[in-house]
């Protein structure tokens, strides 16, 4: 029995030190191919180009669906910023999904609205809808109240009442740049085998907001929402960038991302799973190849699309339990795909990655860390080596998270001070001696209770008060 | 004891090797990234000072025949006033334009978009021949087609091309289709503003009825996408002269086909347009087409009527609703049938008439 455990713990120190090597490679690589992309992208961006679109007859017309449960303190000024946006012709489709709070009262409010008999066709079935509202006061705003269903029913209704050929779902803590819309939309008009594309994701807390527009970029000032600020960097910058170039872009945030309708129908919508935006892009995927349909799915690293993270680590705590619990659904559901060259680069590629790195990655790291002790107390540990490896492990981090602020900064510049650049970097360094811990910790714990559809509530702020 | 390889002394020195290496690159990252933002909050700072200063100069210069900017020397300072300089010139049109393309001219810009066309790099090369193309200075016109006649970059071709579009003579116009058949997936609505700028430019010729019909001759050669974004171009800008051509493809079998040219005919209207528009209402293949239709009868004379009044029963609530939106449009009589369907139809029928009454305050 002894010799037994003696093997596992000696071949488990191969296998982490191997697996370390190829993950850190794998981001290093990303890095590198992402800075090529990224800083192409950026040099080729006219913002006459823009103007132009708006001037002209060079865009196609959106619908937004805004799904929204409790959001009484963030709608309206969400709502607000929406319809400033710089876009010829769209129409913003708010789906009450049966909120408990005041939200539904808070629109008729604000926004003069008015119960309407529009007819619609039920393309996906969705939980009864109780009304239909337009606005007195704004004519592109639609109102959806429908009994609860969850987001994937609140979206699938909006999808059923749009009526443009194309739709972008944002989440209502979410404000979007004002000409978003057009660089996003933009891919749609030049590519006509675009089927979806996401844009990036940016932390809202922290930021200065004036009516629905963010007008200063700051680093957040809590510790939990500097360390989420940092990983989305790296994640859209450089995870995205790399995957979508790839062709292998399996998840579009459901923050920020834009379909076409005509196809969301075809795979009967958003399903009901805690990782819906995922699990939507992966069908979409699955259905193009599956009916050879010529496509793309893309990720755009300028239209900007901020959203609030949360604020607490409890609430942070839920929030990953919940992604963990999806991405295992998702993984499951469509498990077909994995390493199957029938799904091309979706199923070579873009399933590996979300298996091995995603899925494996924090399951191995909190054995690591447990057995740390263990190989200790055997005899089996290296102490100079553990900590060598330790301080490798680190520097490599950072190296990669400096690289991708470096990205950000040369590319896009958003943060207008320094102070803030050094706050993310000294930040960068605590996420790995803690806060990549108890992420481990909680995606190991959340992969046992995958089959838990609940969703968690993530309370809001009001948008105004982000700073 | 310990897996082989922890022990081993050129692993040992290999692995503190990288540890020194990961220290050195995160230091030079580091520095870099500080001095990097320091010069990136200057260049901000200054490109917003040339904004403010040149937006004032450029304005006075409207009314002045000295028309040297005094750029300062470096690029950066070039290019701001330069894009501040496109941007100006969007918003303008007659004498004001002139005098900006004129301001473009004078401080050096023709030769500056010129070289940057030569550039090895394809995004430059695109980047430029798009802001050469939105200079619509006719000494554009050359460098593009220089550019196009040799490049070989997608990305930069289709740029060209779309700004060749701005500039372009008569004799182009083979070029530019050749060029932009060499690009793959283009996107329609791309194309189709490529159109619309060629028609427009065409209407600046003297002899533009000919170009039109030059130009409707493109139908022939075009793939299936292209002749739509044609024909929808040809509708939006009104080319009276392309209707009998458009019409040729009136009985297409792609409905995809059938719904441009409803489009395109129903922004024209006349007589040939509307027997086309009520065949279309009865088509029976494809409820998108019918759809179309029944958006753009509005052109048709009131025997349309009874026609859309059955559309607003038809299983599609698309077509029913256009139907409906278009009834509309016939003032008493389109009402009278509203309110026929509101009291006797079933169902969506009598939803879709209560709801557009609803719309136009006549519920």
């Amino acid at each position: 029995m002894r010799s037994v455990l003696h093997f596992f713990l000696f071949t488990f120190q191969y296998f982490v030190f191997f697996y370390f090597i190829f993950v850190n490679s794998f981001y290093t690589l990303s890095l590198l191919m992402s800075f090529r992309f990224l800083f192409i992208r950026s040099r080729s961006i006219v913002d006459e180009e823009y103007e132009v679109m708006l001037q002209s007859e060079m865009y196609r017309p959106i619908s937004i669906i805004v799904p929204c449960y409790n959001e009484e303190k963030v709608i309206v000024s969400n709502l607000k910023s929406l319809l400033t946006l710089h876009y010829p012709e769209f129409e913003i489709i708010v789906v009450n999904d049966g909120s408990t709070d005041n939200t539904m009262q808070v629109l008729i409010d604000n926004f003069s609205l008015r119960k309407v008999s529009r007819p619609y066709q039920e393309f996906i079935h969705t939980k009864n809808v109780k009304g239909v509202y337009i606005s007195l006061d704004y004519p592109d705003l639609v109102v959806v109240d429908k009994e609860n269903g969850g987001r994937f029913d609140a979206v699938n209704a909006g999808i059923n009442i749009s009526k443009y050929p194309i739709f972008c779902s944002i989440d209502s803590d979410s404000l979007l740049e004002e000409k978003s819309l057009l660089r996003i939309s933009e891919v749609f008009l030049e590519d006509k085998e675009v089927v979806a594309a996401g844009g990036i994701v940016r932390v809202l807390n922290g930021c200065k907001v004036r009516e629905g527009r963010v007008i200063e970029v700051h680093a957040p000032t809590k510790a939990v929402e500097v360390f989420q600020t940092i990983e989305y960097t790296r994640a859209f910058l450089m995870g995205r960038t790399t995957l979508g170039n790839l062709k292998a872009l399996l998840l579009i945030s459901g923050a920020f991302g834009i379909f076409r309708k005509d196809l969301a129908i075809k795979i009967n919508g958003y399903r009901k799973t805690v990782g819906e935006d995922m699990d939507f892009t992966v069908r979409l995927h699955r259905y193009c190849i599956e009916n050879k349909i010529p496509f793309k799915i893309i990720f755009i690293p300028d239209p900007v699309c901020w959203t609030q993270v949360p604020d607490s680590w409890r609430s942070l705590i839920r929030q990953r339990d919940r992604w963990r619990r999806g991405l295992i659904d998702v993984l499951l559901y469509n498990f077909r795909m994995s390493f199957n060259p029938r799904y091309k680069t979706a199923g070579m590629i873009g399933f590996p990655y979300f298996i091995l790195i995603e899925f494996l990655g924090p399951i191995i790291e909190f054995i690591g860390y447990v057995l740390i002790p263990v190989l200790w107390i055997f005899g089996l540990l290296n102490t100079q080596f553990a900590i060598i490896f330790f301080f490798v492990a680190i520097l490599w981090g950072i190296f990669i998270t400096i690289g991708s602020i470096l990205m950000d900064n040369l590319l896009f510049i958003r943060y207008e001070s320094l102070k803030d650049v050094f706050k993310l970097i000294l930040f960068a360094f605590f996420e790995f001696v803690f806060y990549k811990e108890l992420l481990a910790f909680v995606a190991f714990f959340a992969t046992f209770r995958f089959r838990a559809r609940k969703w968690g509530h993530i309370p809001r702020k009001k948008m105004e008060k982000t700073v | 004891m310990y897996p082989v390889f922890l022990t081993s002394h050129y692993f040992r020195s290999f692995i503190i090797f990288t540890l020194f290496l990961l220290l050195i690159l995160d230091s030079v990252l580091f520095l870099y990234l500080v001095i990097d933002k320091i010069l990136t909050e200057r260049r901000e700072k200054k490109k917003r000072y040339s904004r403010e200063k040149f937006t004032e100069i450029i304005a006075s210069k409207m009314f002045d025949d000295e028309l040297l900017l005094e750029i300062p020397k470096d690029r950066f300072s070039y290019e701001v006033v330069g894009d501040l300089l496109l941007d100006t010139l969007r918003n303008l049109r007659g004498d004001f334009a002139n005098k900006v393309q004129d301001l473009l001219r004078k401080n050096g810009y023709v030769e500056y978009f010129s070289k940057m066309l030569k550039s090895k790099r394809f995004y430059i090369r695109g980047k430029y021949a798009e802001k050469f193309g939105f200079t619509r200075l006719s000494e554009a016109r050359q460098p593009l087609v220089e550019l196009l006649k040799v490049e070989k970059h997608p990305y930069v071709i289709k740029k060209a091309v779309f700004a060749l579009s701005f500039v372009f003579e008569i004799d182009h116009l083979d070029l530019m289709y050749e060029k932009i058949s060499e690009v793959k997936d283009l996107g329609f609505k791309y194309v189709e503003q490529i159109f619309i700028n060629v028609i427009r430019r065409i209407r600046e010729f003297r002899n533009s009825e000919k170009g039109m019909r030059f130009l409707s001759l493109y139908a022939k050669l075009l793939d299936s996408l292209g002749r739509r974004a044609l024909f929808e171009a040809l509708g939006l800008e009104k080319v009276y002269e392309a209707v009998p051509i458009i019409a040729g493809y009136a009985n297409s079998n792609d409905p995809l086909m059938r719904i441009s040219v409803a489009r395109a005919l129903g922004r024209m209207g006349g007589e040939v347009s509307c027997n086309i528009l009520k065949q279309y209402l009865k088509d029976m293949e494809d409820w998108r087409v019918r759809a179309v239709a029944a958006n753009f009868a509005g052109i048709c004379d009131i025997s349309v009527v009874s026609i859309l009044y059955s559309l607003l029963f038809d299983p599609e609530p698309t077509v029913a609703m256009n139907a409906a939106q278009t009834l509309l449009q016939f003032g008493r009589v389109g009402i009278e049938f509203l309110e026929k369907a509101k009291r006797n139809g079933i169902g969506l029928a009598s939803e879709i008439a209560k709801y557009a009454l609803e719309g136009a305050n006549l519920a």
